[in-house]
């Protein structure tokens, strides 16, 4: 039997409204992480961004997005795992991979997979593509926390998993 | 705790009119399907009727597209592969990541597609797609409205549990 080369080190399912998700003490021994985060707003519009080990200043992102009309481009200084955010009506899904998270000899690199959709089968407020970030740290991420910088909550059955690819 | 294969489908000779996954078990977290395919008929492309749990309905999806020479976005809900008239043995590959799909939200799908074509008209896709029902998805189909999958098209499903 083959070895296990993915394997799920932590999930969440939101069971009321949560304004942040944090994984802590996570395993050292693998070689990449991914975070798959598939939720939508309690009350008003949240987005995901990712601080790792708490630290939400060091980030930058660059993005390449369809609007449904349109393809654009932007650059944000922090680490964005969506683009403008999600609604109660719509859903936001982000995969995220961290290479080499464990390395303390090179910043950190994201790049992240990011769909925000209408869940009621509308079609404002939808976009699609990619986000390359960097956390400006040479830190071995030990815990992520993942937050919205508009203030409100993620709803209950929000799902939040982080995997180990190993080495 | 591990993605585990759960089928692979190889098409045959003489092809085949659908790709199916049923039973699709609720065990898992996420799904991953890995495609390679193909159609039969004689033309450039043609798009893939997707149905989740035997429905065709109740999808939206915005795409984001690069051509080679330009970036577009739309709010399409078809996958197109080549076609027969394509340079012979390309394939088009395409990456779906269900999430949550035994849950009872509504089921996104991130859809990564690329074209091979030897030749123009190829394309790089990036498709988000929902599909609004709440049921736990158990079953994945693929087919055509014109042609069929070319033998040696394949398709791989993972759960992620």
């Amino acid at each position: 039997m083959a070895t296990p080369t993915y394997d799920l080190l932590a999930s969440t399912t939101l069971t009321s409204s949560a304004s942040s998700v944090t994984f802590s003490s996570i395993d050292q021994t693998y070689g990449d992480l991914i975070l798959v985060v598939d939720g939508f707003a309690a009350s008003q519009s949240v987005n995901f961004l990712l601080a790792p080990n708490g630290d939400k200043i060091n980030g930058s992102s660059v993005a390449a997005y369809g609007s449904g009309s349109s393809a654009a481009s932007y650059t944000t200084s922090r680490i964005d795992v969506s683009f403008f955010g999600v609604s109660t009506t719509s859903v936001g899904l982000g995969v995220a991979q961290i290479m080499d998270y464990s390395a303390t000899d090179k910043h950190t690199s994201f790049l992240s997979r990011v769909n925000e959709t209408e869940a009621a089968g509308g079609s404002s407020s939808t976009s699609t593509g990619m986000i390359a970030s960097r956390w400006a740290s040479t830190a071995a991420i030990t815990s992520l926390e993942i937050y919205s910088s508009t203030a409100y909550s993620y709803a209950a059955g929000s799902t939040f998993n982080l995997y180990g690819v190993a080495k | 705790m591990t993605m585990t294969l759960v089928e692979t489908v190889t098409v045959g000779s003489g092809g085949a009119a659908s790709i199916e996954f049923t039973g699709i078990a609720g065990d898992g977290k996420d799904l991953m399907l890995k495609m390679s395919g193909r159609n039969t008929y004689a033309a450039a492309d043609r798009s893939i009727i997707m149905s989740f749990n035997g429905s065709t309905a109740d999808k939206t999806a915005v795409n984001l597209k690069g051509s080679g020479s330009a970036a577009s976005s739309d709010t399409g809900t078809s996958l197109s592969i080549q076609a027969a008239t394509t340079t012979a043995n390309t394939f088009t590959v395409i990456d779906f990541y269900f999430s949550n799909y035994s849950g009872n939200t509504s089921k996104s799908v991130s859809i990564e597609q690329a074209t091979e074509n030897n030749a123009t008209a190829a394309e790089a896709l990036l498709m988000a797609l929902n599909w609004n029902q709440t049921a736990a998805i158990t079953s994945l189909g693929f087919s055509f409205g014109d042609g069929n999958w070319a033998e040696h098209s394949t398709a791989s499903l993972y759960s992620i549990s």
